[in-house]
């Protein structure tokens, strides 16, 4: 989670977006978690169920799906370090598009 | 303040219930209508297991053939009916799924499940236990026709009030038009397929219907991300195409 708040602060000025998708939280275990961890950004709640997560295979958690632009999915893993050089990669591609 | 002194409701039938009341009598009746079927139910169930092992064990063809004879199906039959002429719909779908364990002719078995599928449908429709219904009608299509039970599907998606009970029906439409040729049917395959991951991804059939509709190669790097509707625990609604424009990353996780 620290890893997410440094990624979403690095990034606040650019059009980079973290969206979380909480599942098997009841909602006491969940608010005190956003509480704790420091979670500012959206973050969708499933509770017991996970049409979301289903909908997108996931097996193990947590996972991570970064997304471009255009709505296409650019890569997935479990590490949220991996992504980082993907995230920085394609916010400098579309600054030097608008350039 | 005035003490309005406690009135004992005596435990019997014939007390007058008030409105948004259930009474004692009330809930003992429902109980006892409800425990018949599904007692009767077991009792069949066990009968037939016996009735299997016995055949298992017969040796020779008169012997089966005889046990055949005393199918549990023929000894049951009076007493499901019974129940079915006692206003209990679950009865007919037993009744149904038994016409030729009762040794009904193949030629009689249709028109036998075409009358009980159209009293099912006239009278249980908007029955919370209509699911079993809607098994019923998609099991049986080639007997009822699949006119017919596309008919009957809409219908009891309209008229059922229980929210899983209408994605059912939804699902098995999306199922049957798919296997139906022309634009009508496909358009209408889409549009339900839409109100499934729309407004009924909190049933087991929208989950069904997701999981059905994404494969593993969709979800490869390249592929358009899949639109979800996501919810935050304070009401608020969101889709991932709100954040079309940026860099998006996901993140599924719990704090278990």
């Amino acid at each position: 989670m620290p890893h997410l708040q440094e990624l979403v602060k690095l990034h606040q000025d650019s059009p980079f977006a973290l969206i979380g998708v909480n599942t098997g939280d009841d909602p006491e275990t969940f608010r005190k978690g956003v509480e704790k961890h420091g979670v500012s950004w959206i973050s969708a709640y499933q509770g017991e169920e996970s049409p979301i997560a289903d909908l997108y295979k996931v097996s193990g958690y947590p996972t991570y799906f970064l997304i471009d632009a255009k709505g296409i999915i650019v890569a997935s893993g479990h590490s949220s370090s991996a992504m980082d050089p993907k995230i920085k990669q394609l916010l400098s591609d579309m600054k030097k598009s608008r350039d | 303040m005035i003490s309005l002194p406690l009135i004992l409701v005596p435990l019997v039938a014939g007390v007058a219930p008030q409105e948004d009341q259930v009474t004692p009598s009330q809930v003992l009746m429902e109980s006892i209508v409800e425990d018949a079927f599904i007692d009767l139910e077991a009792e069949f169930n066990e009968a037939y297991d016996g009735w299997r092992a016995e055949l298992r064990k017969a040796k020779g063809i008169k012997a089966k053939r005889a046990l055949r004879e005393k199918h549990p199906v023929r000894l049951f039959w009076d007493r499901f009916q019974g129940l079915a002429d006692g206003g209990e719909g679950r009865a007919l779908i037993w009744m149904t799924r038994s016409l030729r364990n009762k040794g009904l002719r193949l030629s009689a078995i249709a028109p036998e499940k075409v009358r009980i599928a159209k009293l099912l449908l006239k009278d249980y429709s908007m029955a919370s236990w209509f699911g079993d219904g809607v098994d019923s009608f998609v099991r049986d299509r080639k007997h009822l026709g699949q006119e017919w039970v596309l008919d009957a599907l809409r219908r009891v998606a309209k008229v059922n009030k229980d929210h899983s009970i209408q994605a059912q029906c939804k699902y098995e439409l999306v199922g049957l038009l798919r296997k139906l040729e022309g634009k009508q049917a496909l358009e209408e395959a889409d549009a339900l397929m839409a109100e499934l991951l729309d407004h009924y991804a909190d049933t087991e059939y929208g989950f069904r219907m997701r999981a059905e509709r994404t494969r593993p190669e969709d979800l490869k790097p390249g592929k358009e991300a899949p639109e979800f509707l996501g919810r935050t625990i304070d009401g608020h609604d969101f889709k991932l195409s709100d954040y079309r424009g940026k860099v998006v990353l996901i993140d599924f996780y719990g704090f278990w």
